[in-house]
């Protein structure tokens, strides 16, 4: 083996590992709590979460203020992960969904519309 | 004795010929239509005969009940060209004829050739009852991985709680649009066509929702298990032709708003006071497209007017998702709803001013209403968010005054005190106020509000200290001190104030199986604050007696005499609370609000029983009730009305014989309203001087019959001493 070959066998190696360091990561448990940030029309929104994983299951709790603390139900797939709180509601319960990809200890959450909260993107980070 | 016998018989034979003779002749004045109407089967009493014209500034339907010997007369017409046409249990529709006011016009009905067809025009509650829920023996649900039925369901009266306020929330369930599935080709299975049909829309999200609170694919498999039992020819029972006083109501319908227009709630009058705009338009909310829709009904005119915000609209989001799951099967992916004020409920004031409950901010609160303000309230129970807030039409001056509250409003109403103090629900944990007398005189909207948090005396004291127990946070169970009083969230829906007591008003909750609250404000609030806190009796507790179970407590009324009204709209009865049978009303045994059964008293209503169910709950839906204090209406004063929104009707009660007089909607079919009131114009005039109010109020307007284009319509409902009178 050249040193060209056993210094291209090192770098594959490294990153491979590297790779598979990132996904163990990503894949990692999401259980404990995050602060999760929506910035819509309205301004930024900050809300508590308490995650809770369970192989592919997530639940836990989000704390929306006022004493509303609504359950998370979704589901974790690799890097990904999606979930919905339900907003309890006089004109009938408000779902708002969300979806992100895991990197580490934030969460990059996709742009959709959040119901009352208005439209615009959000994240997360590990507390 | 032969001759007088003889003379006698033929004067018998005349009077006999001249009655028949009188039974078939109807003269209608120059302004009613009148006639007859006659089957294969002879005359045909207790049919609607209907007379529609687009003639007007906006179209107009004038609907009748035929009487004896089938003779009818559709009273008052305004000038037009009208198709006039027969609908009846047990017939066809008619053909249509055309008639002017003056006209005489004996109608041919035609008899159905089968029960199906027969059916077509039966109500929407009539076809929801051949729809079969879950056993009550499959009952606590243990989730997908067990009977499919959710876990958070109990009981079977939850699962038919998810039906009614669910689904029926926003729609009816039954109606031709929903038992059928006109695009069922498009799809493997009926059962897909459901999963794809509750995603449709801005509203998709809701739906979709409502169906995973089922389990998602049991609560699939029963809605396509009625589809297509329906489909294969499965026919309800048949509805009873109106009778007795049900053949005097005369119902006139304007149609108002576009075809898109979700018309929450309607106002003509302020309840304490009938004779308020007498004669004057009345007025609708718009929840969905952010308007007040008006209605002038002696010009036959219907306008609209835009509801402001404080802030830029395009800030502010809106109730209704501004995106969908699936596209509409009518509007694709166009968005058509945006309620950034999302207007709720109207209320009208000693001054004919309109008020109604209407964003004019985002949720965040002013400091003013959160922690560290000086503000008094605030003090006590500090607001970070409130969703929507007050806002009033002026029509002296044609302007929108908004009002900005710290807490949320959902439903309000005037108290009958010196300050015409008006109530607030949705405050989420508060119930709010604001003193119109003060805010008239100032202009000052913080010192004209105040709310206080509900909060139980269950130490007995008498009065209400902090600290009090806190209510259990998410899944944390409460901690609870039994030496202090207790906070409970109710979740306030209805809202009215007590003519019995000007410093008392009662909410009502929706959450199963519903509760009650009553809120004694005493002399200097928010400190004497005190809330009393009563559950409808249900299946949960088993101390309640089976006669007295029910749930799904939504609208709220009261008599004159203090006794609330609440129809519970799960179950399908009125329910009526008297406080004065309570043995008690503080201290501990009244912290789960189960201390007081014998303060209920359940009406069932009169649509059919569905099937498994027992007790029996019924396929009627109430999305709200109203009492006729003032005898508007014409049946007597303090009449308890649940509306029938799955039955295209009002429900009048006798508490006396537990008897229903149903005012059934005939035309156009689709008549869900979520309120009414009723307006005295001329106390002199009879029957013709007084009505009650009340409009199609369904989310999607396209469920109305005649589907896409229709517009929902504004309803007057008036009771006639006889079919015949004009």
């Amino acid at each position: 083996m050249t040193w060209r070959r056993r210094l291209t066998a090192a770098l594959a190696a490294l990153v491979a590992g590297a790779a598979g360091l990132s996904l163990a990561h990503a894949q990692g448990d999401l259980t404990g709590d995050w602060e999760i940030r929506l910035t819509t029309q309205t301004g930024v929104t900050t809300w508590q979460a308490r995650f809770e994983q369970d192989g592919d299951r997530l639940g836990g709790e989000i704390d929306l203020g006022d004493n509303e603390i609504l359950d998370v139900n979704g589901t974790v797939d690799g890097a990904k992960l999606a979930f919905v709180i339900v907003v309890p509601d006089l004109d009938g319960d408000q779902p708002i969904d969300f979806a992100g990809e895991v990197t580490g200890d934030t969460i990059q959450g996709a742009p959709g519309s959040f119901s009352w909260y208005g439209t615009g993107d959000w994240e997360a980070s590990r507390k | 004795m032969r001759n007088r016998f003889a003379g006698a018989l033929a004067v018998a034979l005349l009077v006999s010929a001249a009655l028949v003779s009188f039974a078939s002749f109807v003269r209608a004045a120059e302004d009613d239509i009148g006639g007859v109407v006659t089957s294969a089967n002879g005359p045909e009493e207790g049919v609607w005969v209907i007379a529609e014209t687009t003639g007007l500034p906006t179209k107009f339907v004038k609907s009748v009940v035929t009487g004896d010997g089938g003779r009818y007369l559709i009273p008052d017409l305004p000038d037009a060209t009208y198709d006039v046409w027969v609908r009846g249990y047990g017939l066809v529709d008619s053909a249509p004829v055309q008639a002017s006011p003056g006209d005489t016009v004996d109608l041919s009905a035609t008899v159905a050739a089968t029960p199906g067809e027969a059916a077509a025009v039966y109500p929407a509650n009539y076809w929801y009852s051949l729809i079969r829920p879950p056993a009550q023996d499959e009952f606590p649900g243990t989730g997908d991985e067990g009977n499919g039925i959710s876990a958070n369901l109990q009981h079977q009266d939850q699962w038919l709680d998810v039906q009614k306020q669910g689904c029926m929330l926003c729609h009816q369930l039954g109606n031709r649009i929903i038992r059928e599935i006109d695009n069922l080709e498009q799809f493997d299975s009926s059962l897909e066509a459901w999963n794809h049909r509750v995603q449709m829309g801005q509203r998709g999200g809701q739906m979709t929702n409502v169906m995973n609170r089922f389990g998602r694919t049991r609560g699939l498999q029963m809605f396509s298990d009625w589809s297509d039992r329906i489909a294969a020819g499965a026919v309800p029972e048949a509805p009873p032709r109106p009778q007795g006083v049900e053949r005097n109501v005369v119902i006139s319908m304007w149609e108002w708003g576009t075809e898109i227009d979700y018309v929450h709630d309607e106002i003509a009058t302020d309840k304490r006071n009938p004779e308020i705009n007498a004669n004057g338009p009345v007025y609708g909310v718009n929840i969905s497209n952010d308007a007040l829709t008006i209605l002038d009904p002696v010009t036959n005119v219907a306008t609209s007017l835009d509801v402001p915000l404080r802030v830029d609209p395009a800030t502010v989001p809106g109730m209704i998702a501004m995106s969908m799951p699936a596209p509409s099967r009518f509007f694709g992916d166009e968005l058509i709803w945006n309620d950034p004020a999302n207007p709720h409920n109207p209320m009208m004031d000693q001054k004919g001013r309109v008020w109604m409950t209407s964003a004019i901010r985002n949720r965040a609160n002013p400091d003013y209403c959160r922690e560290g303000s000086d503000n008094r309230f605030a003090g006590y129970f500090p607001l970070d968010n409130g969703f929507r807030s007050a806002v009033y039409y002026e029509p002296d001056t044609g302007e929108f005054v908004m009002v900005d509250t710290c807490f949320g409003t959902h439903h309000l109403q005037f108290a009958e005190d010196e300050n015409d103090t008006l109530y607030f629900s949705g405050g989420g944990q508060v119930i709010g106020w604001i003193d119109t007398k003060l805010w008239d005189e100032t202009g000052d909207e913080i010192a004209a509000q105040g709310w206080c948090p509900t909060v139980l005396d269950t130490n007995g004291d008498g009065v209400v200290t902090k600290p009090w127990n806190e209510p259990p946070r998410g899944r944390q169970a409460a901690e609870v001190d039994p030496a202090l009083d207790t906070r409970v969230v109710v979740g306030s829906y209805g809202v009215i104030g007590d003519p019995t007591d000007d410093k008392v008003v009662w909410i009502s909750s929706t959450r199963f199986p519903g509760r009650l609250a009553r809120l004694h404000v005493g002399d200097n609030p928010p400190e004497t604050c005190v809330t009393e806190m009563y559950e409808v009796p249900s299946a949960l507790d088993p101390n309640v007696p089976r006669d007295k179970i029910g749930f799904g407590s939504r609208g709220l009324d009261i008599d004159r005499d203090g006794v609330i009204w609440t129809a519970l709209s799960g179950s399908s009865h009125l329910a009526s609370f008297d406080r004065t049978k309570c043995p008690v009303h503080n201290g501990p045994e009244t912290a789960d609000g189960r201390h007081c059964v014998d303060g209920w008293t359940l009406y069932p209503t009169p649509g059919p029983v569905i099937a498994g169910t027992d007790p029996p709950v019924r396929s009627d839906y109430h999305y709200y009730n109203w009492v006729d204090q003032w005898d508007t209406l014409g049946l007597g004063p303090d009449v308890p009305i649940a509306t029938g929104s799955n039955s295209d009707s009002l429900l009048a009660l006798d508490p006396e014989s537990g008897e229903w007089t149903v005012l059934r909607v005939p035309y156009p079919q689709g008549f869900f309203t979520r309120g009414l009131d009723g307006r005295i114009d001329d106390p002199d005039a009879g029957w013709k001087g007084r009505g009650v109010w009340a409009t199609y109020g369904a989310a999607a307007t396209w469920h109305i019959e005649g589907g896409r284009g229709v517009k929902p319509g504004m309803l007057k409902f008036q009771v006639r001493p006889d079919p015949l009178a004009d």
